[in-house]
């Protein structure tokens, strides 16, 4: 049973457990089942903004974990050198999403790892997709490494469109047994894909509230290399087109700091509404209001992300969020569970 | 002046062991903090385990596969 005795007070300043950054949205690998296909991937940060907004996620406190994403943040060694300088011991987790690609070799794969000190851990993406691009050799030759050099965390991160494609992959990962741990999620269907990964989805999820958590990963927010600050990773939908109407939006890192946006958005009952209430509560919009559906096209979801972001990708989504985060008994709710679960301030009507 | 919810809820902010008693207990700071009925209703529906879970980021492995 999780214990409330350590909970700090935490005035108008959200509680993160972790920061996504975004290094770059480029990545050469192409894999079928990528969020960016159909985007131009054009949006960069210097390095200069980079050590920047690193060191403004470090002041924040608190932050456990830095990870550093893409595209593909090892197209920019260079950067991820830099913001593993910036934050080494000021956060206790450094972390990086990768294909792996760089790893041809044991030793080049020991001498990139070299090169991020403090660095500790590494998310590796390994799919049936990334593995068409990227031989499973590299992977293991990451693994490999990053034992060896001591990193401590060490997650495979499968994307999966079958039962079969997941058992499949772990099957190449068994020597490692508990040394590494695994995280899984389906694909989440966009209409950028091309129709043979889509075929091979094992059927989505139909819409039920009850199947979904309160809480995801709206304690992770993402900066991408625009600057602009998301309340999660759905943000990465920004390279498709502009979508800083849609409550996940935060603001701009390019305009103002990061506590700065942070306590101001801390003060809005749509953000908290998502925050306080997850996946079930945005759910719950779509049973509230079913012309969210209509909108959307669909009802089936393959992950709690999916049907998130579908929903309030909606103008119904939002009309209807809007409208339910003004009722009072909702504000009470979201209230009690800012103050009591985060120790965050109250809204005050 | 009277206290209110919201003073309720800057208190529990502010102290845990508070905020587990209102959950648990919230019919004895109804008086005190002048608590609706719909308010006493939502701290008693306010599951401890929900609210315990945001508050360790338990169900949070800050992970996106991409």
């Amino acid at each position: 049973m999780p214990s409330m005795a350590d909970r700090k007070y935490r005035g108008r300043r959200p509680l993160y457990d972790s920061v996504l950054l975004s290094v770059t949205e480029r990545c050469h690998v192409g894999c079928a089942h990528c969020g960016f296909i159909g985007t131009r991937r054009e949006r960069e940060a210097t390095l200069d903004e980079l050590a920047d907004w690193t060191d403004q996620v470090c002041r924040y406190g608190d932050i456990r974990r830095l990870i550093m994403t893409g595209g593909e943040p090892f197209e920019r060694l260079d950067a991820m050198q830099l913001i593993v300088r910036t934050a080494s011991g000021r956060v206790p987790i450094i972390s990086a999403f990768t294909s792996s690609f760089w790893a041809d070799s044991a030793d080049a794969a020991k001498a990139v790892l070299s090169s991020l000190k403090g660095l500790n851990q590494l998310y590796l993406s390994s799919d049936s997709y990334h593995q068409k691009r990227v031989p499973y050799e590299h992977v293991h030759n990451a693994i490999q490494a990053a034992l060896e050099l001591g990193l401590q965390y060490i997650t495979i991160c499968i994307t999966y469109a079958n039962d079969a494609e997941l058992h499949e992959v772990k099957r190449n990962y068994e020597r490692w047994g508990e040394r590494i741990a695994f995280h899984e999620d389906r694909v989440i269907p966009t209409p950028y894909l091309p129709k043979r990964v889509l075929q091979k989805q094992t059927p989505l999820e139909p819409h039920r509230s009850v199947i979904y958590g309160t809480t995801c990963y709206l304690q992770t927010p993402l900066i991408n290399p625009d600057g602009d600050l998301y309340a999660c990773h759905s943000g990465k939908a920004g390279a498709h087109r502009d979508i800083r109407s849609t409550p996940y939006f935060l603001g701009s890192l390019r305009e103002e700091k990061f506590i700065d946006i942070a306590e101001r958005v801390s003060r809005r009952w749509d953000y908290q509404f998502m925050r306080t209430l997850g996946p079930r509560g945005v759910a719950e919009l779509a049973e509230d209001n079913p012309r969210i559906f209509d909108e959307l096209g669909r009802a089936t979801f393959s992950s709690p992300c999916d049907m998130c972001f579908s929903i309030l990708k909606t103008d119904c989504g939002r009309e209807t969020l809007l409208k339910k985060s003004s009722m009072p008994a909702v504000r009470d709710i979201i209230n009690i569970r800012l103050a009591m679960g985060l120790g965050e301030d109250p809204i005050e009507s | 002046m009277a206290l209110t919810f919201a003073d309720a809820m800057r208190l529990a902010a502010h102290d845990p062991k508070f905020a587990v008693d209102l959950v648990q207990n919230p019919e004895d700071y109804r008086r005190t903090f002048g608590l609706s009925d719909q308010q006493v209703q939502g701290l008693k529906n306010a599951s401890l385990n929900d609210v315990l879970t945001h508050a360790t980021g338990a169900a949070n492995p800050a992970i996106y596969a991409g």
